[in-house]
């Protein structure tokens, strides 16, 4: 069963000379257990399509499916607190919380604090991978692919099952963004995670299961 | 093609264009009409300057004063003793002239004026002596008259001989006066010759000359000139038909040409070179210009007597004869009034001092600064001696001006203000317009576009805008510039910073003085040039360092901010939430915690600082009210007699019943005769019995009575026409009085206060009772017990006796509507009081206007004339209540800009956050959560900064006011709700637009 699915998909952006149209009439389903590579020119509807699987906003026609159920009827705020996570490409963490609390806040705005909180998030940190000294440090203080460690860290908490990266290695290097990919990989393929990544990069779309090709706001095709 | 791309470029950002246009057009036709008014109100008042005259006249207020006809020895020592440099010196005095007149005497001029000061004065030569009737005086025939203005020769006259004997059938010669009696026959009283000039120079002894007997010397040789009656004669003649002689250094400063009871009629007044050089030159009166035939350009021989320590008509003694004489060419003549209706005006010249010869109670008159009488009366008046009076006249220029003062100020500001924010703005549209088109700047520079193509390209488009906006400012400005100016105009006119009425500081004359905006239009061209020059300058200025830097290397990387240190965090003990992401962002937010604390502590003191001034003002004007003593009094219609009045005692019950007075004191002066003291065993039955004596004596009797001292029916002698304005009141008491027995219903004998004189001439102690005869109607004899004596500071032993003697004090003080018709035939000669509560002064003037009082040189229904000694409290008032008016606008202004500053500070120290709101809002964060989050921490914030100012104001200043409590709070409120607004704003707002945004 698709965790995720659009049904007749439509967004566009209210610009106050011409409404700009950037998602058209769009379905699709996604799957758990697999890892999708989002593929387009700039300005194609890419980190659109991925903003309304996070819920961070509704489609203006057509519906987006959670486990069946349609996002416009579920709680915004509960459905991005639990059922998906974004990556993305600047890593978009607190700089004033260290890498540890970034971590926990998800946790604790489920109400999962203290030191239980702590200690599913240094899992997840050494999940990711993480130095043991980088967690109490302030993502100032880390590099990029440390920061990107974070923010997966981060998405990984209060276990929720769909993570969309946006062009998640596109402020690191090619080790760091290889090290990235290949921990969401495996979150797809050995946690059952659903991973929508968003790229341009050609060795990040030949290692994903699923390739869709947006053109002008439409999946112009999939392989 | 550049003009063509410059302007699609600037109506393409039209937003901006069209913003810009309305800034510049708004602030063109603000500093045109702020200048134009700024120069026209500058204008005025130099021609207020120029039209007024303010001058402090010095007075000694002497027991006599304003009798010209003594001389006051304590003016006298007043005048050696007071330092006149001190006026003289004061900075804002521009000329000090000390009061020069003398007598004068022009050869040719005859008066025959109700106002010749000896007119009912007659040396004459009688015979055929004989008796009218029983009780008549002497009746005799004037054979010949030395000198009288009567014609009195071969008419019989009656003669009261003061002590002389005249015998019948012998001949005499008399000095005295004329006076009217009931008869037909003329009535000639002889009375000693009295003549300071003569006695000070020695030619007349202790001896009084009023008589002799010259039977058998007729026909008396007029030609015998060192005969003493043939030179009283002599002296009575140019005396009566004297002038009175003026120098002065500036014509309109004298008090009757600056009040224009004086003016020049015909002619001219003095040129500079003629007063500088003290030409020998003068302004004569018309009816000395008539008398003598003589009009402008003629000559008159004037001569001159100066006496020292004389009074006026006592200044000349025919041996003695003139001080000065010389030719004076007629350049003006001035109108006749009263008094002032023969008299001559010469420039000052330094061979003549006319300042020995102290003639009246004017000691001399300073012309001021226009704008700085203020000053100089606050700077003067705590110097002045005992008895010494300065009064301001300024002709109403504070009235006129003060408002065109306030209006040129504010006008000044307003353009200054103008000023800067244009300079601020054109730097602004400069940034806008050019800088910020840097890049189009370099791609043209790429694409082979000359340099100066590019600055073309800039000043085309501003140019544009400013020159439009500049030229519609321009012309807004013009339009309005009528509005405006009537504004003003209207704002002036209802402009008061006090009420002057009644007050002292308002004796003058009121000139008035129409203020006609000359606005100048070509300020409203000049100013729209110099805008689009500086809006050319900015946009040049930008476009000149846009392609400056075109060779510059870039800098390099923004360094980033400092990172917070993790140590010392101690909050992994708070369970999480908003409360712990607030207090994270409080303790790591760093320089953001710290400005949000320092902005609310310093706005906390700030507002402190400013209800502190403004409570310090208001503190200081009830100081004000609390300490002032406003004193009133009533004077006749010119502002100068305090006495003698005739005030109606109904109105004063009115007065003293408004309850808008306390202390009225009141005086009532009845004529007196002693007889002397009864014996306090009564054993002779009415020993004192004065007979009074009948018809022509009865007459004589009362005009000596008249003109003797008087019995002083007062509730306070400190405050009776004598002493009031005298400090040096020295009075002793029987053990158990004070001077309020004066004010107490009387008991039996009534009490009194005599002058120590008194006591040594009758021989009387303090318990004595005397009894005097007063004369009201007819005569009473009356009692008195002495309960103290005083030193005298006049000429006369007056009796200081209890008020409640001459009226029922319960009735004069009564409530009762009624008791005014009963009070109707009682009359006061003087009466001053004391404001009971200066703050309700206004009201007391609205009071008085309402009730019908009369202002000097302004009357109104009742014609008692009131003036209220509030000069010095004025002032105080007006300083403070200057303060007040602007704290008054200018701290709600500066309250509600603080207010605001919060409210935008925490708004966009919230918005500058949008991407952390959004992250939160990405991860599941509820909106109230996040609400919670930022508001706990900048609410902590505002309140750690605001509770640090306070407990600092505290410290500082020791205690803190409701209205600073309130600020605070206010403060809080403003921050809270900028706060507020901007989480709610911001959770209203789609998170990805706030994430695209970023992106």
């Amino acid at each position: 069963m698709a965790i995720l699915e659009l049904k007749n998909v439509s967004y566009s952006y209210n610009n106050l000379h011409h409404p700009v149209e950037a998602i058209k009439d769009m379905s699709h389903s996604f799957e758990r257990g697999k890892v999708y590579a989002i593929v387009g020119k700039s300005g194609s509807g890419k980190s659109t399509l991925l903003s309304l699987l996070a819920g961070l906003d509704t489609p203006h026609s057509g519906k987006i499916f959670f486990e069946g159920i349609a996002t416009a009827d579920m709680d915004l705020d509960e459905y991005r607190r639990t059922c998906t996570a974004v990556i993305y490409q600047n890593f978009r963490l607190f700089p004033l919380l260290t890498a540890l609390e970034n971590v926990m806040y998800p946790m604790e705005l489920c109400n999962l604090k203290g030191r239980k909180a702590e200690n599913t998030a240094i899992g997840l940190l050494e999940k990711v991978a993480l130095p043991v000294n980088a967690r109490d440090r302030f993502p100032g203080m880390l590099s990029g692919g440390e920061q990107q460690r974070v923010a997966i860290a981060r998405a990984l908490s209060m276990n929720r099952r769909v993570i969309l990266a946006d062009e998640p290695t596109g402020n690191l290097d090619t080790e760091n963004g290889d090290n990235i990919i290949e921990i969401l990989i495996n979150l797809a393929h050995e946690d059952n995670y659903c991973v929508l990544i968003a790229t341009h990069d050609l060795n990040i779309i030949q290692k994903t299961d699923e390739v869709l090709y947006i053109s002008d706001g439409k999946i112009a095709g999939h392989e | 093609m550049i003009f063509r791309n410059s302007v699609k470029n600037i109506i393409r950002s039209g937003k901006k264009t069209a913003l810009f246009i309305i800034l510049i057009t708004i602030l063109t036709s603000t500093l045109c009409l702020g200048l134009s008014i700024w120069i026209s109100a500058d204008q005025f008042l130099l021609e207020c300057n120029a039209n007024y005259m303010t001058i402090g006249l010095l007075e000694y207020m002497g027991p006599e004063y304003p009798d010209e006809s003594v001389f006051d020895e304590g003016m006298s020592n007043a005048i050696s003793d007071f330092d006149f440099s001190l006026i003289s010196g004061n900075e804002n005095v521009l000329l000090w002239e000390r009061s020069a007149r003398a007598l004068g005497y022009i050869e040719g001029l005859v008066r025959t004026d109700v106002y010749a000061p000896l007119r009912e004065s007659g040396v004459v030569i009688v015979s055929n002596i004989g008796n009218f009737n029983n009780y008549s005086p002497k009746i005799a025939v004037i054979e010949k008259s030395l000198f009288s203005t009567r014609n009195p020769d071969g008419k019989m006259v009656l003669i009261e001989p003061d002590g002389f004997e005249l015998k019948p059938g012998r001949s005499y010669v008399l000095n005295g006066s004329f006076t009217t009696g009931k008869t037909s026959y003329m009535y000639f009283v002889v009375t000693p010759f009295v003549n300071k000039a003569a006695s000070n120079g020695g030619f007349i002894g202790e001896d009084s000359i009023k008589a002799d007997d010259i039977t058998g010397k007729i026909p008396f040789s007029l030609s015998d000139e060192s005969n003493i009656f043939n030179k009283i004669a002599r002296t009575y003649s140019v005396i009566n038909n004297s002038v009175s002689v003026h120098s002065t250094r500036n014509l309109n400063s004298l008090p009757d040409f600056h009040q224009q009871r004086l003016f020049i009629e015909k002619g001219r007044d003095f040129t500079t070179e003629e007063y500088e050089s003290g030409a020998k030159v003068c302004i004569v009166s018309e009816l000395v210009a008539a008398s003598l035939g003589k009009g402008i350009g003629d000559s008159i021989e004037l001569s001159i007597a100066i006496s020292e320590d004389t009074p006026f008509f006592e200044s000349y003694w025919v041996d003695s004869g003139f001080t000065h004489s010389g030719t004076y060419e007629i350049t003006g003549i001035c109108n006749s009034t009263g008094k002032m209706s023969y008299d001559v005006f010469i420039p000052a010249n330094s061979d003549v001092d006319f300042t020995v010869n102290q003639i009246g109670y004017t000691l001399g008159q300073a012309v001021i600064a226009n704008d700085r009488a203020g000053l100089f009366y606050d700077e003067i008046n705590p110097l002045l001696p005992d008895r010494m009076r300065l009064t301001i006249y300024d002709q109403g220029y504070a009235s006129v001006a003060e408002p065109f003062e306030k209006v040129r100020r504010i006008a000044f500001i307003i353009t200054l203000a103008c000023v800067i924010v244009s300079l601020a703005v054109l730097a602004l549209f400069g940034f806008l317009f050019v800088y910020r088109q840097r890049d189009t700047a370099d791609i043209m520079i790429k694409l082979g576009t000359g340099k100066r193509r590019v600055y073309r390209y800039f000043l085309y488009g501003s140019g544009l805008i400013s020159l439009f906006a500049a030229a519609l400012g321009s012309a807004a400005g013009f339009y309005l510039s009528g509005f405006a100016t009537g504004l003003v105009n209207s704002t002036a006119l209802n402009y008061s910073v006090s009420d002057t009425r009644y007050s002292i500081g308002s004796l003058s004359i009121q000139k008035p003085l129409e203020w006609i905006p000359d606005i100048e239009y070509g300020v409203f061209g000049l100013t729209a040039l110099c805008l689009l020059l500086v809006s050319l300058i900015s946009c040049l200025s930008f476009a000149t360092v846009i392609l400056a830097r075109k060779n510059k290397k870039p800098r390099g990387k923004k360094r980033k901010p400092p990172l917070p240190s993790v140590k010392g965090l101690a909050l992994s003990g708070i369970s999480g939430g908003p409360f712990k992401y607030s207090l994270v962002s409080i303790f790591r937010g760093g320089q953001r915690s710290i400005i949000t604390i320092c902005v609310a502590l310093s706005s906390v003191i700030f507002l402190n600082q400013l209800a502190h001034t403004s409570g310090g003002y208001n503190a200081r004007l009830l100081e004000i009210y609390e300490d002032s003593v406003i004193t009133g009094q009533f004077m006749d219609s010119g502002g100068i007699y305090h006495n003698k009045l005739s005030l109606e005692a109904f109105q004063l019950n009115d007065l003293y019943n408004s309850g808008y007075v306390d202390s009225l004191h009141l005086s009532r002066e009845v004529p007196y005769y002693y007889l002397g003291r009864p014996d306090p065993k009564g054993e002779d039955e009415n020993p004192l019995t004065f007979v009074l004596p009948k018809e022509f004596a009865l007459e004589t009797f009362l005009d000596k009575l008249t003109a003797g001292p008087k019995i002083i029916y007062t509730n306070s002698i400190s405050a009776s026409p004598e002493f009031i304005y005298s400090t040096g009141l020295s009075v002793e008491y029987l053990q158990g009085f004070d001077e309020s027995f004066l004010a107490q219903k009387p008991d039996g004998i009534p009490n009194c206060l005599v002058s120590t004189d008194f006591m040594e001439e009758t021989g009387s102690r303090p318990g004595d009772v005397i009894r005097v005869l007063i004369w009201t109607y007819k005569g009473i004899e009356h009692d008195m017990k002495i309960v103290g004596s005083y030193v005298k500071e006049g000429k006369k032993d007056n009796i200081y006796c209890q008020l409640g003697v001459y009226v029922d004090l319960d009735l004069l003080y009564s409530s009762d509507p009624g008791a005014n018709e009963d009070l109707y035939s009682y009359y006061f000669d003087s009466a001053n009081f004391v404001i009971s509560d200066a703050s309700k002064i206004d009201d007391f003037k609205t009071y008085l206007y309402d009730y019908g009082y009369s202002e000097v040189n302004n009357f109104r229904s009742i014609r008692q004339f009131i003036v209220l000694d509030d000069k010095s409290f004025n002032s105080m008032k007006n300083g403070i209540y200057q303060k007040i008016r602007h704290t008054k606008v200018l701290h709600p202004f500066l309250y509600t800009l603080t207010g605001i500053i919060a409210f935008v500070l925490s708004y966009l120290l919230i918005a500058s956050r949008k991407k952390e709101l959004a992250l939160m809002r990405g991860l599941g964060a509820g909106k109230f959560t996040i609400f919670l989050s930022f508001f706990i921490e900048q609410a902590l914030l505002c309140l750690i900064g605001c509770a640090l100012g306070i407990a600092g104001w505290t410290l500082f200043a020791g205690r803190l006011d409701e209205l600073q409590q309130l600020l605070a709070l206010g403060y809080i409120a403003c921050y809270f709700l900028g706060t507020a607004t901007a989480i709610v704003i911001m959770n209203h707002t789609v998170v990805l637009s706030i994430l695209n945004e970023e992106d």
